[in-house]
């Protein structure tokens, strides 16, 4: 009876008929025939609603969130008749935008690769300046006010200093030169940020001066000044430890850059570049032709 | 509601101990039942104050100290490539890049040129748009859809015709007028939240406490009808607060234009993210009439929870930036030499509409501090208390804006020989145009903090501890009260006998003594590497019997020995050393440093009034001439080649104990 059934054309016709139905079924691509549906599921409403959510504060009501659905129904809509249409190819922007996502994507792969501390260390080693402790310096200053005593100003501050001197670090001088909006003291500053307060040539006139005596007078932009350095402590260099994160966000930085520039070189290596430039007229620049013919060989 | 009014006065009152415990320390004093220290002049009396400062206190004058000894110059406005116009105009630096060049590192420009700061900024909010916020792409091809509308098509075709700028120009028309196609970014998509979390990575990484203060904000861009009611939202929390909110945007469903709407969502930030948040708003001067509201807004007539609410989350206006100057206006304010400053008047933001004499009243700081007088008699709340700021707006990354180191406002107008002679605005139906020479090199935030922090010098902002300039760093001190006397203008340290005797700038005066009128005690100090000083101004407002609101500027302090005449005015100008060929100047005229008290010599113990201080500078090159010099091209007949730059402080106010 089954051997009857298995010589039978009919039962051949529709075992075929069911393979090439199922073959169908499971290998039609939805560009070749779309697929008529489109789903918005519990979860992307959810999304739409939790979307709102964060920038209103509050949930959307009934009528808001069936707008969010619609407008999501539409974008899907014409997003797949712009697809059908081709209007994602040999289009600038869209390439554009494709280069861009993949070069944040792998990009951000960089950074998965954590540093280990010797790379850091070397990093560190190799661009100590940037972490080093720059050598700081305390001062007072008393000012000596050019609008009020004009040309006079400069000698009535050496006058002081020849006081001042004889009178040694005791000295109260709180009430001596002119009054101004001039801080008479500064914390330990670097001569950048004693720059930032008094101008760079009074930093750097002060940065050279011997500590504990009253130096000057020193000109700034504001007029004359005698200066007390109070302390100054050494600049250094600074341990891994204590600049471990500053260390590893220059060390990223840097590591993504190189890295998206090897990619790139390693993408590029894959393909032949072919550049066809017009024809160089007869006069123009040899260096160009050149340059045309290294990157056709792929550099 | 409670929980966290409880939470605000914890955090105020633990911030008075500090102060209170640091005077007391300061002076050697740990006895108890000082009045609190506040910023309320009436709490003080000298008796008080002399305990508090006494005449002997230890050796070091300075130590002790706990007010604010240099203020902190910073940036709340720059935008970079994640915003959508500035990316279409041809930006390329991302907030990392934003925040390393403030920090005074030297980089390379959207074109390509090295570029670094004189000295380095003490703060910056990058400040991206919120509406399509990312890359620009993803505004232009992140939707294939965008390209099926005839706006998408055509900017499509200009950017790939070299022409980023002009579809920079009419995107940014398009979202005046919401003509935005689908396919622009919002909150909740994946590309949206990227650009935020990237804006919050970036500021992570770049605060430093101490050294350089990196902000999370960012701008919302209300702008229907191209009328410019923009605002910019800073974060004093960090990254992990930032992170459970994504900005507000101005198109709906999920944003709003109305800034009552912002204040919402602003007021469910802060109980969200358990942090604060404040809002900035500028441009005024391109709002066509609609920044500073006298009747109604958006169809709803202003009362007292406008006030109300408008006053507690907008402490700060940003008065000058690269798109003018909105402190005055010439037609507003014709007794005033000065008020001609970088003005753009001619119509709203993207010369859709020319302006009329009529909408200057509702644009201009001075104008707003005066009806704010006028609202406040009528509403019981002033909505327009604000302490003034200034900052660039640049949409470059680049916050560059002193005038020899100016790298323009957008990428095409970095430095480059065409940039004295293109245009930036052009709107052929109604024929206004604005040329790039315009633009102005302007302007930077100063704050009166007491260290460089978020927390600090956003409650410095808070309490409107801050001065505007249009780009120097000038140092300026402005303090009220009602016992400063001429003595106080010599004294060797004039914050410590201001803070002792009155209140700072963005304080309060109240309830006059019998007989006394404010006194103030101004001082600048010029930038260490910038020009000398012209002239202290304090401008005045106030609200006369009649209900009408008044101006008068006075000029309080000058340099070189002139006269101050009876009314109050001082005739002869500076001076000018201005070398216009060699873009140089000198320091021969002027003074490094001024210093005065004035009395207010009209003052009517029951009139509203507020007075805030201006410092110009001498005269200047104008970053144009610096282009003239270094490019060796010509400059437009009419272009401005010279300035004085100047300051402006936020405003102290005098409000009558029963009015």
């Amino acid at each position: 009876m089954l051997k009857r059934l298995w010589r039978e054309p009919l039962v051949h016709f529709l075992i075929l008929g069911a393979v090439v139905f199922l073959l169908f079924r499971f290998t039609a691509t939805p560009g070749a025939a779309p697929d008529g549906r489109i789903v918005i599921s519990s979860g992307s409403i959810e999304q739409l609603a939790t979307a709102f959510e964060r920038t209103w504060q509050r949930p959307p009501t009934a009528g808001e969130l069936d707008g969010l659905i619609e407008d999501r129904i539409k974008d899907e809509v014409l997003y797949r008749a712009a697809l059908a249409m081709g209007l994602d190819k040999d289009d600038t922007v869209i390439r554009r935008r494709m280069r861009q996502k993949y070069e944040f994507l792998t990009e951000d792969a960089a950074v998965t690769t954590a540093p280990s501390d010797r790379d850091l260390q070397g990093w560190l080693d190799k661009h100590p300046d940037k972490f080093r402790v720059e050598p700081k310096m305390a001062l007072s200053q008393i000012y000596f006010d050019v609008t009020r005593r004009g040309a006079q100003a400069s000698k009535d501050a050496r006058t002081l200093l020849a006081r001042l001197d004889a009178a040694g670090s005791k000295a109260d001088t709180s009430e001596l030169g002119d009054a101004t909006m001039l801080p008479g003291e500064l914390a330990l500053s670097s001569v950048g940020e004693i720059a930032r307060v008094f101008g760079d040539s009074f930093a750097q006139t002060v940065a050279r001066m011997e500590p504990g005596r009253w130096s000057g007078p020193v000109q700034s932009s504001y007029g004359w000044h005698l200066v007390y350095v109070s302390a100054r402590t050494q600049g250094r260099l600074r341990p891994l430890a204590e600049v471990r994160d500053e260390v590893q966000r220059e060390w990223l930085t840097a590591r993504r850059r190189s890295e998206a520039d090897a990619r790139y070189r390693a993408l590029r290596e894959k393909y032949e570049i072919v550049v066809e430039r017009p024809r160089v007229q007869q006069g123009a620049s040899a260096p160009e032709s050149g340059s045309a013919a290294k990157v056709a060989r792929g550099q | 509601m409670t929980g966290r009014n409880q939470v605000h006065e914890a955090r105020r009152n633990s911030h008075t101990m500090i102060v209170l415990t640091a005077l007391m320390a300061g002076a050697g004093l740990m006895c108890i039942g000082l009045p609190a220290y506040s910023h309320d002049a009436g709490s003080m009396d000298k008796a008080t104050l002399e305990k508090v400062f006494p005449t002997k206190p230890g050796y070091s004058p300075y130590a002790g100290r706990n007010f604010p000894t240099l203020p902190l110059f910073g940036d709340t406005h720059l935008h970079t490539a994640f915003s959508m116009d500035a990316g279409a105009f041809g930006a390329r630096l991302t907030p990392k890049d934003a925040y390393r060049f403030a920090r005074g590192e030297e980089i390379k420009s959207n074109s390509g040129q090295p570029v670094k700061l004189s000295r380095p900024l003490d703060f910056l909010v990058v400040a991206d748009h919120s509406d399509g916020m990312g890359f620009f792409p993803q505004l232009m091809g992140g939707d294939p859809e965008l390209l099926a509308t005839s706006q998408g098509r055509k900017w499509y075709d200009e950017i790939r015709g070299g022409k980023g700028a002009e579809a920079a120009m009419d995107i940014i028309v398009s979202f005046s007028n919401s003509r935005l196609p689908k396919g622009f970014p919002t909150p909740g998509t994946s590309a949206y939240r990227n650009a935020w979390q990237e804006t919050i990575k970036a500021a992570e990484a770049y605060n430093d406490p101490g050294r350089f203060t990196a902000f999370i904000g960012y701008e919302w861009t209300s702008n229907t009808g191209g009328n410019n009611l923009h605002r910019n939202v800073v974060f004093r929390g960090n990254g992990a607060q930032a992170s459970l909110v994504e900005p507000f945007t101005t198109l709906r469903p999920l944003g709003s234009d109305n800034p009552a709407d912002l204040w919402k969502w602003m007021a469910a930030t802060e109980q969200k993210t358990n942090t604060e948040v404040l809002a900035i708003a500028h441009n005024g001067n391109l709002s066509n009439g609609l920044m500073f509201p006298m009747v109604e807004t958006f169809g709803k007539k202003l009362d007292r929870e406008y006030a109300d609410t408008r006053a507690k989350w907008e402490r700060l206006y940003e008065v000058t930036q690269t798109k003018g100057t909105g402190e005055a206006h010439p037609f507003l304010s014709p007794n005033d030499e000065f008020a001609n400053f970088e003005i753009w008047d001619k119509g709203n933001l993207d010369g859709s509409v020319p302006k009329s004499k009529d909408m200057l009243e509702f644009e201009y700081a001075r104008s707003a501090l005066k009806n704010g007088l006028v609202l406040e008699a009528k509403l019981g709340a002033n909505p327009y208390k604000f302490g003034m700021i200034g900052s660039s707006d640049a949409h470059t990354g680049l916050s560059a804006l002193a005038e020899e180191n100016f790298f323009g406002k957008t990428a095409p107008q970095e430095p480059s020989p065409e940039r004295l002679t293109k245009v930036f605005i052009d709107n052929p139906k109604t024929g206004i145009k604005i040329m790039d020479w315009e633009v102005g090199a302007s302007g930077y935030a100063a704050v009166w903090a007491t260290e460089n922090s978020r927390e600090a010098i956003f409650d410095a902002m808070k309490r409107r501890e801050t001065f505007a300039t249009t780009g120097p760093r000038m140092a300026v001190r402005f303090f009220g009260g009602f016992d400063f006397d001429a003595k106080d203008a010599h004294n060797r340290m004039p914050a410590a006998v201001g803070y002792a005797k009155g209140v700072p700038m963005g304080g309060d005066l109240t309830a006059a003594p019998a007989g006394k009128s404010p006194t103030f005690l101004v001082a600048a100090l010029k930038d260490a590497i910038g020009a000398n000083l012209d002239r202290i101004q304090v401008v005045k407002g106030w609200v006369d019997k009649d209900g009408k609101a008044q101006e008068r500027v006075y000029d309080v302090a000058v340099s070189g020995g002139r006269n101050i005449d009876a009314d109050g005015r001082c005739k002869t100008p500076v001076g000018n050393t201005v070398d216009l060929e060699d873009a140089t100047w000198t320091n021969t005229i002027g003074a490094p440093e001024l210093i005065a008290v004035w009395k207010d010599p009209q003052f009517d113990a029951g009139q509203r009034a507020f007075y805030y201080a201006r410092v110009i500078e001498i005269p200047t090159p104008r970053w144009t001439a610096y282009d003239v010099k270094r490019f060796g091209n010509k400059a437009l007949p009419g272009t401005r080649m010279a300035l004085q730059e100047r300051a402006y402080t936020a405003p102290i106010w005098y409000t009558p104990s029963k009015p």
